[in-house]
């Protein structure tokens, strides 16, 4: 529908919008990383566009969104987009639930370095939230690429 | 580059520009996000009943009068406490005057307590100033743009406000532990006279928050052997995560307490 110039910055102001709409401190601790699945997403399905550096940009937007110190999340987005790359090289075609599987993994080891960050500036271990979110990323997984996927029109002719 | 970054973000506040310039710019991001939250408030008192509505309006008269017949009596102590201070040559206390605000927003990272509010420099909202809700001390404002600010809550795990006990006047730092439900006290001797059920209010200590504010009660404390402090927990007074409406507290050197629109 859109080149990548367009469909990449509507979807990541879409992830922004999901992380600014209050929803409350308790569920807010089970929110999937919208941002993060948009990112791996389109690391995932145009690599040559959207490499290591662009997910680590929106890493970079995340961390001034979330109002991190700027680096943490752009460390962990870079290295989650370094293994899903990984990933793909090792499993040609995952189908859908494997996929899920794999960005649920990725969202749960992003989550983690989030929640060891938090640990040394000596808040409590907020672990199953942060598992809890990542599977519910997991589970969205499907519902993002099917939003996602006619967004971007390549060109190419199938 | 990353590393590089997080050592001048924690150590300097080099890029503290650069993150209000960001926070500016998605305002109207949060603007557009609170919508639908807004519009659904606004639907829900468009579809009330005009009885219900009656009733509400009925319950708030008979509310405010109660609390009037109160203020009453607080001004009568708030005269006698002056008395009493310039008997002791003390210092003048200041009133507080106040400013409703309304949460539009909260912070998207589920371990920082920030929230947003839709007072800005245009209300001669300051960074540091205190805000309250009506049973408490929430946090104080953090940053400040044109129309709207954000308020770091006394929860946040970098937040610590000094503290003492109304029973005996105690005095310690209430810490954040980044649970909502959950202050930390920190550096108390076991020795201390502190018991399950202390109300602690602000100290005035630090002159960032006016004194006499409640933060909390006391809920459990914990001799930990080996450890020359206690463990204690206090439960927040304020009802951080449900507010939405909240108090900018104004020093007012004139002695007036107002409520500003």
């Amino acid at each position: 529908m859109f080149g990548l110039s367009v469909a990449l910055p509507l979807s990541v102001v879409a992830a922004v919008l999901l992380h600014l709409m209050p929803v409350g401190f308790v569920w807010s601790s089970y929110q999937p990383h919208y941002l993060l699945l948009v990112a791996l997403f389109w690391v995932s399905r145009h690599p040559s566009h959207c490499g290591i550096g662009c997910v680590a940009s929106l890493g970079l937007l995340a961390d001034l969104v979330y109002g991190n110190w700027i680096g943490q999340q752009l460390l962990s987005f870079a290295l989650a987009a370094y293994l899903l790359l990984a990933i793909n090289r090792s499993v040609l075609s995952p189908t859908l639930v494997q996929q899920s599987l794999i960005v649920a993994v990725l969202a749960a080891l992003v989550s983690l370095i989030q929640v060891g960050w938090m640990d040394l500036d000596g808040a409590q271990l907020a672990l199953l939230p942060a598992l809890v979110g990542a599977l519910i990323g997991g589970l969205l997984w499907p519902l993002i690429t099917l939003l996602l996927e006619p967004l971007y029109d390549s060109g190419e002719i199938r | 580059m990353a590393a590089a970054l997080l050592l001048i973000d924690r150590n300097t506040s080099l890029l503290g520009p650069i993150k209000t310039g960001v926070g500016a710019l998605l305002a109207p991001l949060g603007w557009l996000a609170n919508l639908p939250a807004e519009t659904a408030r606004w639907g829900e008192g468009q579809l009330q009943p005009r009885e219900s509505l009656e009733r509400q309006v009925q319950q708030l008269e008979q509310e405010l009068l109660i609390y009037r017949g109160k203020l009453q009596q607080g001004v009568e102590l708030a005269a006698e406490n002056s008395r009493l201070r310039a008997l002791f040559n003390a210092t003048e206390v200041l009133s507080d005057s106040l400013m409703v605000s309304e949460v539009v927003g909260l912070s998207p990272n589920p371990y920082r307590h920030v929230l947003t509010i839709n007072r800005g420099s245009q209300d001669r909202v300051t960074a540091g100033q205190p805000v309250i809700d009506a049973d408490g001390l929430v946090g104080q404002v953090l940053e400040v743009s044109e129309s709207t600010s954000t308020v770091l809550a006394i929860t946040d795990i970098s937040h610590a406000l000094p503290v003492r006990s109304l029973r005996n006047g105690v005095r310690s730092v209430a810490e954040g532990s980044g649970d909502k439900n959950r202050l930390r006290l920190r550096f108390l001797s076991t020795t201390t006279d502190i018991v399950v059920g202390d109300e602690l209010v602000s100290s005035g200590l630090g002159e960032r928050f006016p004194a006499g504010y409640p933060v909390g009660r006391v809920v459990s404390i914990e001799r930990v052997t080996g450890r020359p402090f206690l463990e204690v927990e206090v439960r927040p007074a304020a009802s951080i995560d449900r507010s939405h409406y909240l108090l900018l507290l104004f020093r007012d050197s004139s002695g007036a307490a107002a409520v500003l629109r």
